[in-house]
């Protein structure tokens, strides 16, 4: 579970990048951050991760606060980054087995890394291939196998179908679906609508570091996302 | 975790361009700088078994012990193929004498101001070695947080429970797992040389030395290391952290060094040594006048003009041996010697303190050069290579001190066996071989000389006739000197040269905990 409470961060330059986010992302629950660049999609991730400090309020991981004990939260969180670029001179292989490694997952076989790689759609040549020939889709997909073979309670990620090829895409949602039945709590930013359509339980809208939306999936079903989503963003441009 | 990070990066630094370029260059360089220093101490080893033995030969054919005098002659030290240091500044031997102390090894170029400053940069073993490795140490450290930034691996790594702190030391560790291995081979390489090499021994001091030598150069590394990531940890990109690494590598190896040598001449001022060489001369000046005056005084005494002998060789050391002549030469010898001992050994204290002076003066500087080159941790791991090899100024110092001690204890020997008092310090020829009178040797000699003139076979005639054989010099004995002092002394890594290293592993040590720290509180607060 993911909690924000009143969580606020104004970085060094001043900049208000979040400005009190109060969140509940339950077990068995995907919840679709949307937003225009710079409205503080990352900087809420980033949070969660503690890869910075909140100005002020506080974000939770399965009951444990971030700040408080942020070692402790690491065990319960997966993540894939925005833009994955791994290490080039190990193979995807070598790539999941550290990183498994590093997420307590000690007693991995090759053929359990083979099985993620083929689940997030990899072709299978790719296996013991560089990383550095990969394409940008390609290293995505390493990077979801990564952040699926932790097994976390809680995935984050930030803009993940971005360089992915619509089948592709589409597989992701379906490998997300089907983590959110296992009743992992899953946090996507992204800007791509049409997935938020097909697979969120809930949809947040994000503007200038205030969430200013917030659907259930049966209340975007009825009125039309797109139309909700270009709405709130037609506010920013008109804004004196 | 530590370790996990730790062999990824060992991994990835095995297979990187980098790597492989810089185990290639080593691979080139190293054997080449043995090769060469190896060389030259063979080279060394050949000069020193000829003068050596010529020395010894040469003592061996004294027969008055007015011409015992050693020459020592400094064994190359068979460490110098790791660290020359200052012994290509100095020469090789030094003849003992009565009259001077010993104050540098001859052969030395005197047109060099200080040859105790090390100023010019010598590529030796370890001077590759602290040039390279520092070089190598910072091209695997500059990018250690950049490069994990840049790629979005940091994030995907603190991801997982693990903290700063252990992610840089599994940092450190790989890339020291991936450096330390190519510094073992480089000191295994200079090992084998010397192993290999039919006239080097290797005690155990020897290989204590080695052992410290490489340990130094691992900590060397290490501080490099911890540079490069605290350059790293500073900066945002690695394309300013390289430019930072190599700015601070060239301030280190090359700017700081020749600095310090050029603040320590410029700041700390040396009398010339042609200052010292024209007081030198007055006293000696002083000293022939007082030696001349007294020749005179016992000539007047005895009432002659001046000691007769059918052969003489003299120098200025003391040095007198007569064959033949009145047996008034040989009064005139027994009642000078202990005076022109005591004025050589007198005159001899009184250049000493110019000398010592002069000396302490170029000590000095070179302690002030030390000293400013403490800035840089490569002049550390230097100096204290030079110093583990017995190649640097305080080895020669105390080499010169001991040179003194054997001086004394040679002046001891005469004395104690009463050498300045006995007729064998200045002629083998027994009292009655010499002629009773003036007159009678005047005489002798006068007809020796007819007979000279009329060609080689009269003269041999004569002499054999009427000539006892001792006045020839051949004809004499030459002297048992086996219980001769001799010199021996073998710099050791105990007392004073063990602390002075001790206290610069501190050092590095030192230095290199501080880079650790800063670079740790850096890290902390790295935004990734
Ligand atoms: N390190 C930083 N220092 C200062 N300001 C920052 C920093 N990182 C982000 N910001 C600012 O915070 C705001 C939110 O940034 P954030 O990266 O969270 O946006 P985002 O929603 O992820 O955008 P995008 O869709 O482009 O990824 C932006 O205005 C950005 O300029
Ligand atoms: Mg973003």
């Amino acid at each position: 579970m993911l909690q924000a409470i009143e969580l606020t961060k104004r970085y060094e330059d001043g900049q208000l990048a979040l400005d009190a986010l109060n969140l509940e992302i339950k077990p068995g629950e995907i919840f679709f951050l949307l937003g225009a660049n710079g409205a503080g999609k990352t900087t809420t991730i980033n949070l969660f991760l503690n890869f910075i400090e909140p100005t002020s309020g506080k974000a939770i991981i399965d009951g444990i606060d971030v700040m408080e004990n942020p070692l402790e939260t690491k065990k319960y969180i997966s993540y894939v980054s925005e833009n994955v670029m791994l290490y080039g001179n190990f193979t995807a292989r070598q790539n999941l087995d550290f990183f498994a490694k590093l997420g307590g997952k000690t007693n991995l076989r090759k053929e359990d890394y083979y099985t993620i790689m083929r689940k997030v759609g990899l072709q299978e040549e790719a296996f013991e291939k560089k990383l550095k020939t990969f394409s940008k889709g390609m290293r995505q997909k390493v990077g979801l196998a990564i952040a699926i073979i932790k097994d976390a309670p809680n995935i984050l990620l930030d803009e993940p179908t971005s360089g992915l090829d619509p089948k592709s895409a589409a597989e992701l949602m379906q490998i997300l679906n089907n983590l959110r039945n296992t009743g992992k709590s899953i946090l996507m930013c992204t800007h791509d609508i049409l997935r938020a359509k097909s697979v969120a339980d809930r949809v947040g809208i994000m503007k200038e570091g205030r969430l200013v939306m917030l659907r259930s999936r049966e209340e975007f079903l009825q009125d039309d996302l797109e139309r909700i989503y270009l709405d709130y963003m037609q506010e920013t441009v008109m804004m004196p | 975790m530590i370790g996990l990070i730790a062999r990824k990066d060992f991994f990835l630094n095995l297979t990187s361009a980098r790597f492989i370029l810089g185990f290639l260059i080593c691979l080139f360089i190293i054997p080449f700088t043995l090769v060469v220093s190896m060389d030259r101490y063979k080279g060394q080893e050949n000069v020193y078994k000829v003068l050596n033995d010529n020395a010894e030969k040469l003592l061996n054919e004294a027969r008055v012990y007015s011409q015992a005098r050693p020459e020592v002659v400094r064994k190359p030290q068979s460490l110098s193929v790791f660290c020359e240091g200052i012994s290509e500044n100095l020469g090789m031997s030094t003849k003992v004498y009565l009259g001077d102390y010993p104050m540098f090894l001859s052969g030395q170029a005197t047109a060099k101001d200080n040859p105790l400053l090390n100023a010019f940069f010598s590529i030796d073993f370890t001077s590759i070695i602290a040039i390279i490795m520092s070089l190598l140490a910072l091209v695997f450290s500059y990018d250690c947080f950049t490069r994990e930034k840049e790629n979005g691996t940091i994030k995907m790594i603190l991801v997982n429970k693990i903290n700063r702190s252990s992610f840089f030391i599994g940092k450190l560790l790989g890339i020291l797992l991936t450096l330390l291995p190519i510094l073992f081979f480089c000191y295994l390489l200079g090992i084998l040389f010397l192993v290999v090499s039919p006239n080097v021994a290797l005690d155990s001091n020897t290989w204590l030395s080695i052992g410290l030598l490489f340990i130094s150069a691992v900590l060397y590394v290490v501080v490099f290391v911890l540079l490069g990531m605290f350059i790293s940890s500073m900066s945002r990109q690695s394309s300013t952290s390289i430019i930072v690494s190599l700015l601070v590598w060239i301030w280190f190896l090359f700017l700081m060094p020749n600095m310090a040598s050029y603040a320590a001449q410029n700041f700390v001022k040396t009398d010339l040594y042609e200052n010292l060489q024209f007081a030198v001369s007055e006293v000696n000046k002083r000293h022939s006048k007082q030696r001349r005056d007294k020749r005179l005084e016992i000539q007047k005494q005895l009432g002659i003009d001046g000691p007769n002998s059918f052969i003489s060789k003299n120098d200025d050391d003391g040095r007198i041996e007569f064959y033949g002549g009145p047996k008034v030469t040989f009064d005139f010898h027994r009642i000078l010697t202990p005076f022109e001992v005591s004025y050589l050994l007198d005159y001899a204290d009184k250049k000493w303190a110019l000398q010592k002076s002069y000396v302490d003066d170029l000590m000095k500087q070179e302690k002030t050069q030390h000293y400013l080159s403490l800035l840089s941790p490569s002049e550390i791991f230097i100096q204290l290579s030079s110093s583990l090899c017995h190649t640097d100024a305080n080895a020669h110092s105390l080499y010169m001190d001991k040179l003194r001690e054997y001086r004394e204890s040679m002046i001891q020997y005469f004395r104690s066996n009463k050498y300045f008092e006995s007729s064998l310090w200045f002629t083998p020829n027994k009292y009655d071989l010499l002629c009773d009178s003036e007159e009678e040797y005047k005489k002798l000699s006068g007809d020796w000389y007819e007979a000279f003139l009329k060609g080689k076979e009269a003269e041999k005639e004569f002499s054999e006739k009427y000539m006892p054989k001792e006045w020839l010099s051949e004809n004499n004995a030459y002297l048992d000197l086996s219980d001769f002092p001799r010199f021996a002394y073998k710099p050791q890594i105990t007392g004073p040269a063990l602390n002075y290293a001790i206290s610069r592993f501190a050092m590095l040590l030192f230095i290199a905990l501080v880079i650790l720290m800063l670079t740790m509180l850096r890290f902390s607060g790295y935004r990734i």
